[in-house]
């Protein structure tokens, strides 16, 4: 049941009264009213953190390079440095850097040998997109078709520990969707194939003309009446295309001919993304995750010149100033990626409101790591962009002392109005949401 | 006639009944007599025509119509069939009028019969029926062509499996699926396994002379081979392991294609995850399942399977084979069931439903070849982007060929190349379109008379599928002009997977296997009775079939009068047998009177009612399907209510009084001896020499459609009957061929039916032979009498 509708009635509120009520904590007047959104962007294998973090904290810091692509969006930024993720346990480090990243929990003791540390299996618990996405999709006004969307570029589809990150419970791994054409079928069910059916709609009819011409009559009263179908079906079509039902933005073109490989992954990446950016604004989800490769990813970003694997890259001591320099422009692509997803959010405007599309969406950009060749779960590359309807304070650079990750989904979550008290294993969320308004 | 100078013969082969007769041995001669009566009939001046049109007028026509077409509400079906005049004439006067029998007896009996006979009952005097009638491809149609060709892109399909069974095992002593290569193997090994379902504790697989695995705690299996999907339909696997496992069935995809994912385990404990998939039957799949143990104390596995109305058990050796096998593009999408009103699936009508099945299946075959371009069209890695694109051009109007079943000219071909994929087309579009279009969905309509016809519904006719490599190859080289040489390619298709598939399919609907899906029986009566059962006996009698048609006698007669069942241990202790060592065997029974198919306990068991036997269901089935005689639907439906009957009564009494009135006794006195015959078995067909203390009555007779009496004791009786009468052989000659066809005998010409039946008997009832001449029948047949045809 709706408890915030309950309370204020007890207090003598309409509804309608709502967006005039004064003094109440700034999560809850968000809720109430505004569409909000996040979205999580996740890119593998950790950062090189000296061109990461700004290095001071303020309004005013540089943006180093591996954050240069987002420099049009600098004031809608938070760049939060050191947050941990502190979760222990089996598994080795790139395991639970990825299950545990959105979970906050530990993994079950299992069969699945990392790289070091004990063999683990699943997390041991609910990650928070999925928690918000159920917080959302109990209540009637948050209420979507979806609720969340999984999108993928280039995860191999292998169900393991390093290739999960959203959890629907304890030992319930989602997996993302990282095909454009099945996520369009997903989104739009038959509209699209409908298109590629109009396309030959013609020619099957005047085929089917040109055969029936050639039939005695008895024959051809199943072929004239096979014609006549498609005669329906094309009137049918044709209606389709005009009524396109909960379709305030029209859906993306994609290539149905598209192959889902290496090479092709900055288109596909565009693909997703635009995707994505459409199942928002025709509110079919109010959550979303997009997942770049997997954790230990070995991408090889040949349109960039680059043809080793990203993890074998990763793994490379500080002093191999190639290496280095390439994994700079890898973090630097995978942030052009999550720039462009920001324009796009930023040049929509948000359907039936005022502003963009990025007021009303959050978006998060995860990493497994916090350095690729020391493995360290410390100082994960966190940055939030946009949100301005989830009540945070951008433009700022923000150093934290060593906080547990858990408390930034503390604060994610009290932001949807969603006021968890811990969320994953609770000794890490000792001091509650992280201070972001 | 054209096919005449094709086949290199001046006159036609088999023009009408007198060649046939000719060539045949006297007794056969008799016989042909009397099947081709009605070409005969037809030409002598009957006596007393003017008065059989008479009383047929005044006492007949108000139910049947002028023209025997029949009347709404009176008399549904037309009146056409395959009695001859003796038999027709003592129908009539024992059922005839139904009001009114015995109005019309004796010599004016035979007088309507000998005018009914020659001016529309008998086959081939209805003009317009006796040629094939435009068709669909039928829903099997459309789900194998689009498997083939695709397929033969990968080298083709059909292959028969080895004599091997199981699948292969490759044992490795760490958890990585590999051996030390040093080592020279000896932490790892290889053997077939019958299947997988081992339960190793905490020890390790057996390991054979010299082969040591390293470590205590790890080792991996990978097993691989094919698998057989015996029918059409969903199957749901399951693996139960408490380590590491995953599992891929028709999917080459190692990365991603796999149908389970069961790869973590946590804390060793046993679980089940299950991935379901469609299958098309008769094929065999790639099946793959990798196994690993690492850190944990125990290990096991397990491979299940739930086939379309099975149960789930343990994959059964007999559907493995442990070698390597393509994969094979499935039509997921699901399809309204083709008309089955004439007895076998045919594609005489089409539907919203259908037509919308059709499109989303062409869109669905678009996706698959669109994600499976590279493959397909063999790209490789180092071509060129202009090379990669001549390849696809290539592969999309290969395609466009396969699936039209024919090939185009250089010119026409690069035409229609930039027509379907120059500006604006892609693969997709064009896979969408050559799958909807007519040439692909009629193809009786669209082919061109000529070698590529021929070729064409012989695919149809074997495999209910396209042309093959070879077939096209054959077509190209224009080598199907003769009759030799198209019997040639049909002895080649027979011996292929999907020609067995065909013959499944007409077992399926000469048997009515579909019947069982709902047979439920009586726990307090037949508590040793299971869904268990059932599919073993399904199994039971699909051994049985298949022993009968592929081995080398192939013969008709055993179908009927074998007298031993197939058995595993479960079936042998129900039906009194000795139990067989291991799986399933073949056991004599000959104390049980049984006879083949007519006593399978698969039949019995889904011709009865959920607490007896139920000798109207039987008779039904014996009367059309093994007789071959027709029925009518019954006047009014009466339902058996068991408990509306004197409890005391045996089953036949109870049938004998509710069928008692003379309006019932027109099919009755046919249906109840025929039922009667096997009351021997009861509900799930176990032997019985009583049924409520009293002696089992078997006995009965009938008469038959030639008008002679039968005089049956028990099933075997009948079943010799069925073996050895002409009729009944006739009848499952025009059965089998309605399958293989899709279009009934009589559109193939009158003398069809007695040229196949001649063939059959000189053969000695070689099932397998009659398949192929029956394809070669089609095969060479004129298609359709189109203003085209009629101009050759």
């Amino acid at each position: 049941m709706n408890k915030r509708r309950d309370f204020l009635s007890k207090l003598g509120l309409s509804a309608a009264a709502l967006p005039f009520v004064a003094g109440l904590p700034a999560c809850m007047a968000a809720s109430a009213g505004r569409k909000q959104r996040i979205v999580f962007l996740f890119s593998p294998n950790g950062t090189i953190p000296w061109e990461f973090w700004p290095g001071v904290e303020g309004t005013d810091f540089p943006l180093k390079r591996i954050l240069q692509p987002l420099t049009p969006f600098k004031d809608r930024l938070l760049v939060l440095q050191g947050i941990h993720n502190q979760v222990g346990g089996d598994g080795d480090r790139h395991m639970r850097g990825m299950s545990c990243l959105l979970t906050g929990t530990e993994l079950f003791p299992g069969n699945i040998q990392g790289g070091s540390d004990t063999p683990a299996g699943w997390a041991k618990g609910i990650s928070i997109d999925q928690e918000l996405k159920n917080f959302l999709q109990g209540r009637e006004e948050t209420r979507t078709r979806f609720g969340s969307l999984e999108f993928g570029v280039a995860v191999p589809n292998r169900a393991d520990p390093w290739t999960r990150m959203c959890y629907a419970g304890p030992n319930q791994p989602v997996a993302p969707v990282d095909d454009p054409r099945q996520m369009i079928r997903k989104l739009y069910g038959q509209v699209k194939d409908r298109e590629t059916v109009s396309s030959v709609i013609d020619d099957v009819r005047e085929e089917l003309g040109r055969v029936s011409r050639k039939l005695g009559a008895g024959d051809r009263a199943l072929l004239d009446q096979h014609l006549s179908l498609v005669r329906d079906m094309e009137r049918q079509l044709e209606q389709a295309a005009k009524e396109k039902p909960g379709s305030a933005y029209p859906m993306p073109e994609i290539d149905p001919d598209i192959e889902l490989v290496n090479d092709n992954t900055p288109r596909i990446s565009r693909m997703q993304i635009d995707l994505l950016v459409n199942a928002l604004a025709n509110d079919m989800a109010r959550i979303t995750t997009l997942q770049y490769m997997r954790s230990v990813g070995q991408a090889r970003m040949s349109w960039l010149g680059i043809e080793e694997g990203h993890h074998g890259l990763s793994h490379e001591p500080d002093g191999n100033a190639a290496a280095v320099e390439q994994l700079i422009r890898i973090n630097e692509w995978f942030c052009g990626e999550l720039a462009y997803l920001v324009k796009r959010l930023a040049e929509t405007p948000e359907p039936g409101s005022d502003g963009s599309m990025l007021d009303h969406t959050l978006v998060v950009w995860l990493n497994e790591l916090g350095k690729g060749n020391s493995h360290t779960l410390e100082d994960i590359p966190f940055v939030l962009v946009g949100g301005k309807s989830h009540g945070f304070r951008t433009g700022r650079s923000l150093m934290f002392n060593k906080v547990a990750h858990n408390r930034l989904w503390l604060t994610l979550a009290h932001a949807m109005g969603h006021p968890l008290g811990t969320f994953g294993t609770a000794i890490h969320c000792e001091g509650g949401p992280l201070q972001l308004g | 006639m054209r096919r005449a100078n094709r086949c290199g013969k001046p006159t036609r082969i088999f023009n009408g009944s007198a060649v046939g007769v000719v060539h045949a041995p006297k007794m056969e001669r008799r016989i042909m007599g009397l099947l081709v009566w009605a070409a005969v009939a037809g030409t002598l001046p009957a006596s007393g025509a003017d008065r059989g049109e008479a009383i047929y007028r005044k006492l007949c026509a108000e139910c049947h119509g002028p023209g025997g077409e029949g009347v709404d509400g009176k008399a549904d079906h037309p009146l056409r069939g395959k009695l001859a005049v003796p038999a027709l004439a003592s129908k009539i006067e024992r059922t005839m009028p139904e009001d009114n029998v015995g109005a019309c007896v004796g010599e004016d009996a035979r007088a309507v019969a000998e005018y009914i006979h020659r001016a529309f009952y008998a086959p081939g005097t209805q003009g317009e029926s006796a040629r094939p009638r435009l068709a669909r491809l039928t829903v099997p149609q459309v789900r194998n062509s689009v498997a083939d060709i695709i397929a033969d892109f990968r080298g083709g399909s059909g292959r028969l499996p080895g004599p091997e069974r199981g699948l292969t095992g490759q044992y490795f002593g760490r958890r990585g699926f590999n051996g030390e290569k040093e080592a020279a193997g000896k932490d790892k090994f290889k053997r077939v396994d019958p299947g997988v379902w081992f339960d190793f504790g905490t020890g390790f697989p057996s390991l054979p002379e010299g082969v040591v695995f390293p470590a205590k705690d790890e080792f991996s299996i990978r097993w691989e081979g094919g698998i057989l999907a015996p029918v059409t339909g969903e199957y749901e696997f399951m693996v139960e392991t408490r380590n590491g496992a995953m599992l891929w069935v028709n999917n080459h995809d190692w990365e991603g294609g796999h149908l389970i994912d069961a790869r973590v385990a946590a804390n060793n404990a046993s679980r089940k995850e299950s991935g379901r998939i469609f299958l098309v039957g008769g094929r065999i799949y790639p099946i793959q399942l990798e196994f690993f143990k690492y850190k944990e104390v125990e290990a096991s596995i397990r491979l299940s399977w739930k086939p379309p109305q099975g149960v789930l058990e343990p994959v059964p050796t007999r559907v493995l084979t442990p070698h390597w096998t393509q994969e094979t593009m499935v039509v997921n999408t699901p399809f309204p069931a083709d008309d089955r009103s004439a007895g076998y699936e045919r594609g005489t009508a089409v539907s919203p439903e259908w037509l919308e099945a059709v499109t989303d299946a062409a869109m669905e075959t678009a996706d698959y070849v669109t994600g499976h371009l590279n493959d397909l069209a063999k790209v490789k890695k180092e071509d060129s982007p202009g090379a990669r694109e001549k390849k696809i051009r290539d592969f999309a109007m290969d395609f466009v060929e396969r699936a039209w079943r024919c090939d185009f000219p250089g010119e026409r071909r690069a035409e229609l190349a930039e027509q379907l994929l120059g500006k604006g087309g892609s693969v997709k579009r064009l896979v969408c379109f050559a799958l909807s279009s007519p040439r692909f969905l009629y193809p009786a309509a669209t082919e061109p008379e000529g070698d590529w016809a021929v070729a064409s519904r012989l695919a149809l006719a074997l495999w209910d599928s396209v042309p093959d490599q070879r077939l096209r190859d054959a077509a190209r080289q224009g080598h199907l002009s003769t009759r030799e040489e198209v019997a040639k390619e049909a002895w080649r298709m027979i011996h292929d997977a999907r020609a067995r598939a065909k013959l499944n399919g007409f077992f399926e609907h000469w048997l009515e296997l579909d019947r069982a899906a709902q047979v439920s029986k009586d726990r307090k009566r037949f508590p040793q009775f299971s869904p268990g059962v059932l599919a073993d006996l399904r199994t039971s009698l699909d051994l049985f079939l298949e022993d009968v048609v592929w081995s080398e006698a192939s013969d008709y007669r055993r179908l009927l009068l074998d007298d031993g069942l197939f058995l595993n241990r479960r079936l042998a202790e129900i039906y009194g047998a000795p139990a067989p060592d291991d799986g399933f065997a073949r056991i004599s029974l000959p104390a049980q009177g049984r006879a083949g198919v007519v006593t399978h306990p698969y039949l019995l068991t889904s011709f009865a009612y959920h607490d007896n036997t139920s000798p109207i269901h039987r008779g039904v089935f014996l009367t059309r399907h093994i007789v071959g005689m027709r029925l009518k639907p019954p006047p009014e439906a009466i339902k058996f209510e068991d408990s509306r009957f004197d409890p005391h009564l045996t089953m036949r009494e109870k049938v004998t009084e509710l069928t008692r009135n003379q309006s019932c006794m027109g099919c009755h006195a046919t249906i109840n001896p025929l039922g009667f015959s096997l009351e021997h078995f009861d509900a799930i067909g176990r032997w019985r020499a009583r049924e409520k203390e009293k002696p089992i009555v078997s006995k009965g007779e009938f008469i038959d459609s030639t008008g002679t009496e039968v005089k049956l004791s028990g099933a075997r009786d009948l079943a010799v009957y069925a073996a050895e009468s002409p009729v009944a052989q006739a009848g499952f000659v025009a059965q089998l061929f309605d399958h293989v066809a899709k279009q009934p005998v009589e559109a193939y010409g009158p003398e069809t039916l007695d040229r196949l039946w001649v063939s059959f008997t000189r053969s000695g009832f070689k099932i397998r032979d009659l398949l192929v001449e029956m394809a070669v029948t089609q095969a060479l047949g004129s298609g359709l009498s189109s203003p085209l045809s009629a101009q050759r």
